[in-house]
């Protein structure tokens, strides 16, 4: 039962691809495919605005297509070669594998990574994550007294935004101090010798959007109690964070990241040869803090040079 | 040129029992959306289609689209009730709504002051939302702000038991087309179209809302005609019978943004509106209402008008009428009225127009380290310019508008005001909010009305705040200019009844995953308008009640587990009238409200809420029996496509049928309260282009 509906799922696919691809073959040339997958509400909503954000700034003709757990490989190979498709934006990790296991000579760009790492396939990568050079900015003109940020992270999900973020770091002056975990037991002993450091002031912790380092029922908790008693201060790439108390987050402006992925596209051959293969983080982001927070701390959210704040937690007081 | 095209696969739905490495890698995906946002409510925050919540130091509640949805409330009033220390009692007359905050009970209600987007709605006649209420539908409503307590300090009058907020969605919210439709029991369809785009920079909202339902009918046994029958030995009361509860609603609102600017205008339509109880609880199965109320308002709001400023001009309208659609029935054909016989029954048909236009310029300066200054003033001018009134009392049916006879002059009042308010944390974890306005009214003179708050962040998640606020409540036209009314005549010399309260509020989270919340409160309330003899036979208004109250409320928000969240509340309050030493009566002693929001599967959610009113005493000089408590249950069950595009919903309120019953007027003295709805069931669908 399960398989011939497996099989009327593929057959659609491709009574649909081809009837497209009879009804409009003059206009195909040329397009650009945006592959994304089929999310439930309320991630939906996310990548509609990267989908928004790409076609508002292609300077291409595009095509999309959503895939769900059904749809093969070859289906979607078959479906770009029908296409006459000139390039692939993929959005998610199951667009992204979808694409990179077939072969084609197209460019490819593969937006809405979350734990993106490293893989064979030869396509750009742009995760969700923060650039760390954006929120060390916001660190510094928070608390310039920062010069040692702390953080702990899982090498196999992480490590490509660490090595960056250790490059940044040095244009802040900022000596980031990271901590490798596996699991939440291992993260929680390293947090707790972190929240017992000599010289507090001086000292910000990060916090990485991973619930195998910071889960939501013991360490996150823990860090924040700790982190209110002794006044250190806990950034994240996490919204989630935030809300429950962290200082601030950086997040991605949805469209702005479809708008980066076109670009991307757009500029495909112009861009300069890549030397590795590690994804690259959202530049476009969005600002959430927790006034409480800032005011324990004793920070000023009116200084002039601070960013727009584009969500305020508490919501209520 | 941009071409796009979808090509959506289907995929295989229905095959659940699925579980492949894909599903779980998708799963996977989605936990680590969830790492990035926290939860469903914050993704909708950061994705802008829910805007986060203006602070305000108070006692405050937020209930969210999202959370009305949840609850398959149909109107306004079933939300409000969920709020604790606020229990929506009704009025004999059309079932309107009376919000009872923490004891605060009166018959027209004029003590809430409630806001559309920021815009008072009272009505200047009797001081309430309107004679003709006739519900306020939820499709286009994003979030309900209600703060109990008193906020004359920033909102003038009225604000004085409690303030509630209705803030409309957005262009940026709707982002596309919502539309549904609803049938349900007492013949009831309602359909809705919610379309919001941006056009050129231009943002534009329109909401459209409708309404048709015969009403529920609730037997009624005695009412006040049968004790006049009983007096008088005639047998004109219509009892036992029904009430009318049958209406046509039309809710109709534009919302045009762009920058700075920003215009909306509305129309809430009443047709058909039938009188519930009847005018004096005599039933009337006849009579009908009608009511127009028109909206506008045009907004300038600049968080950055210049350095450290922020600032809000508005320009509001309001035009609202309380009309007569079929000749109201006081008393029944073959009832004894002033000595004399009416075959044809009493009628009284009076009738009032309003309109109001409102100015104001807020001002947020954040300049000075430490602190937030709000500053502003504003004009507000009020006037009803129509009166009408028809009634048979000579015998015939006669015209008197426009005649010394009519029961109120068309008259005007003028309000002008300032206020100043600054947020200072003068310590860490300490901020003290002070603030005071000044009103001046040309009818009553002025008040100036402070308030303080003072919000410490006690440990990470731990907030205790202490409050104090006056509020004042202008005295409605009814109570000011009613003439020829020899049960209810105004007086020129009333002043506004004053309210002022103590509350202690604290905040925790201290447990995981669990949010609690306990408010404490004080109130005395004084120079309450009641209409009292004035030694002739006629009752005058006059500034004479006092009344005091102290209480609590208890809230809870637990999620159990991934698919369970809990939400419960307790409120208690005891109010005592100064003058007897009695309770005050009418309003709940206790009160509880939970419900469960279970996600059966990602598609299906089960919602069973409970409603628990407990306690009610009788108002001083009336001796009928306690009120009975009540408990109401209802269900939800929801059921949302994939992509949450399309949502079936079917739900019963008052599951188990239950007679609950709110008090009617003591004055009357008949032994019938007013019975609630009874079971009603409804299926609804919902369709989301988002």
């Amino acid at each position: 039962m399960k398989h011939h509906f497996l099989q009327l799922g593929i057959l659609s696919l491709c009574v649909s691809a081809l009837l497209l691809a009879l009804a409009s073959p003059a206009h195909s040339q040329g397009k650009v495919a945006i592959i994304m997958p089929e999310v439930r509400a309320p991630y939906k909503v996310i990548f509609d605005d990267i989908y928004d954000g790409i076609v508002e700034n292609l300077n291409q003709q595009s095509i999309s297509l959503i895939i769900n757990k059904e749809v093969k490989s070859s289906t979607v190979d078959g479906w770009i070669a029908n296409m006459g498709i000139s390039a692939i934006i993929a959005l998610g990790p199951a667009a992204h594998k979808s694409v990179s296991k077939i072969t084609t000579e197209l460019p490819v760009v593969s937006g809405a990574m979350m734990t993106a790492t490293p893989d064979d396939q030869d396509s750009l990568k742009v995760a969700l994550s923060p650039e760390p050079a954006e929120l060390f900015d916001q660190l510094s003109t928070l608390n310039d007294n920062i010069s040692r940020v702390a953080v702990v992270y899982n090498p196999d999900r992480y490590q490509w935004l660490i090595n960056l973020a250790q490059k940044k770091a040095l244009s802040y002056g900022i000596d980031l101090l990271t901590y490798k975990a596996s699991n939440v037991k291992q993260s929680a002993k390293i947090y707790d010798q972190l929240l017992a450091d000599e010289k507090p002031q001086s000292l910000a912790i990060w916090l990485l959007q991973d619930r195998t380092i910071v889960d939501s029922k013991v360490v996150l908790p823990f860090i924040l109690e700790r982190s209110w008693q002794r006044s250190i201060m806990v950034f994240s790439s996490s919204l989630g964070h935030v809300k429950k108390g962290v200082l601030f987050c950086m997040y991605p402006d949805n469209r702005a990241h479809g708008k980066q992925l076109a670009q991307i596209i757009d500029n495909y051959y112009q861009l300069p040869a890549r030397v590795h293969k590690d994804p690259m983080p959202t530049t476009d982001l969005l600002m959430a803090i927790n006034s409480r927070t800032a005011a324990h701390l004793g920070l000023d959210l009116n200084k002039s040079d601070l960013r727009k704040i584009d969500v305020v937690f508490p919501l209520t007081n | 040129m941009k071409s796009n095209l979808h090509i959506v696969l289907l995929g295989l739905i229905l095959s659940v029992s699925l579980v492949n490495a894909d599903e779980l890698e998708q799963n996977e995906f989605e936990e680590d959306l969830l790492d990035l946002y926290g939860d469903e409510v914050t993704i909708s925050i950061a994705t802008g289609t829910e805007q986060p919540i203006s602070q305000a130091p108070a006692v405050a509640s937020v209930i969210t689209a999202r959370e009305i949805a949840a609850m398959g409330a149909h109107d306004l009033d079933e939300v409000l009730e969920t709020v604790p220390g606020l229990h929506v009692a009704r009025s004999t007359l059309g079932y309107n709504p009376i919000y009872t905050f923490r004891g605060v009970y009166t018959a027209t209600n004029p003590q809430v002051l409630m806001l559309v987007n920021g815009i008072s709605i009272n009505n200047l006649f009797v001081g309430d939302r309107s004679q003709v209420w006739g519900g306020f539908p939820v499709e286009s409503i994003s979030r309900i702000e209600v703060i109990r307590g008193p906020g004359s300090a920033l909102y003038g009058a009225d604000a004085f038991a409690g303030v509630i907020n209705v803030v409309t969605k957005s262009a940026q919210e709707i982002n596309g087309t919502e539309a549904g439709a609803r049938i349900g029991s007492f013949n009831t369809q309602e359909a809705w179209f919610l379309h919001g785009s941006k056009f050129k920079g231009v943002d534009f909202a329109f909401m459209l809302e409708a309404k048709s339902s015969s009403g529920h009918r609730e037997k009624i046994v005695s009412d006040v005609q049968t004790l006049s029958d009983q007096a008088l030995s005639t047998s004109a009361s219509l009892a036992p019978a029904a009430t009318t509860n049958g209406r046509d609603n039309l809710d109709v609102r534009l919302d045009i943004e762009k920058q700075y600017w920003q215009f909306r205008a509305g129309l809430q339509r009443r047709r058909n509106a039938e009188i519930g109880f009847g005018v004096g609880s005599a039933l009337d199965t006849h009579g009908e209402y009608e009511s127009d109320r028109w909206n506008a308002d045009l907004t300038y709001h600049n968080p950055e008008f210049a350095t450290d400023w922020d600032m809000q001009a508005q320009l509001s309208f309001l035009n609202t009428s309380a009309e007569v659609g079929e000749d109201v029935f006081v008393l029944p054909p073959g009832a004894v009225f002033m000595d004399q016989v009416f075959p044809d029954g009493v009628i009284g048909n009076p009738e009032v127009w309003e309109r109001h236009w409102r100015m104001s310029l807020t001002a947020l300066y954040s300049g000075i380290d430490k602190h937030t200054v709000r500053i502003g003033g504003g004009y507000n001018h009020s006037e009803i310019y129509k009166v009408k009134e028809s009634n048979n009392f000579s015998g015939q049916l006669v015209d008197i508008s426009d005649t010394a006879s009519v029961f109120l002059p068309e008259d005007e009042r003028k309000n002008q005001f300032i206020f100043v308010q600054d947020i200072w944390k003068f310590a860490r974890d300490w901020t003290l909010t002070a603030g005071i306005r000044y009103d001046d009214y040309n009818d009553f003179g002025d008040t100036w009305n402070p308030r303080a708050a003072l919000v410490w962040s006690a440990t990470h998640d731990t907030t205790i705040k202490f409050l104090y606020g006056q509020a004042f409540r202008a005295p409605s036209f009814a109570e000011f200019r009613n003439q020829n009314n020899p049960v209810a005549l105004g007086n020129d010399e009333l002043k506004p009844e004053q309210m002022q309260t103590f509350e202690m509020a604290l905040d925790s989270r201290k447990f995981n995953d669990m949010r609690l919340g306990l408010n404490i409160f004080h109130y005395e309330w004084k120079n309450i308008i009641d209409f009292i003899s004035d030694g002739s036979g006629s009752l005058q208004a006059h500034n004479q009640g006092k009344q005091t109250g102290y209480g609590a409320e208890l809230e809870l928000d637990w999620q159990l587990t991934n698919a369970l969240v809990l939400h419960a509340n307790y409120a208690f309050q005891d109010s005592e009238d100064q003058a007897t030493g009695e309770d005050a009566g009418n309003a709940p002693h206790h009160q509880i409200h939970a419900s469960i929001d279970w996600q059966l599967h990602p598609q299906w959610t089960l919602r069973p809420a409970v409603n628990f009113i407990i306690d009610r005493d009788r108002p001083p000089a009336d001796n009928r029996d306690e009120l009975d408590d009540y408990m109401l249950i209802d269900l939800t069950l929801a059921s949302q496509s994939y992509s949450d595009q399309w949502e079936l919903k079917l739900g019963v309120k008052n599951l188990f049928d239950v007679r609950a019953e709110e008090p009617t007027d003591a004055s009357f003295n008949i032994s019938n309260d007013l019975p609630l709805a009874g079971r009603y069931v409804f299926t609804e669908i919902n369709f989301n282009s988002k």
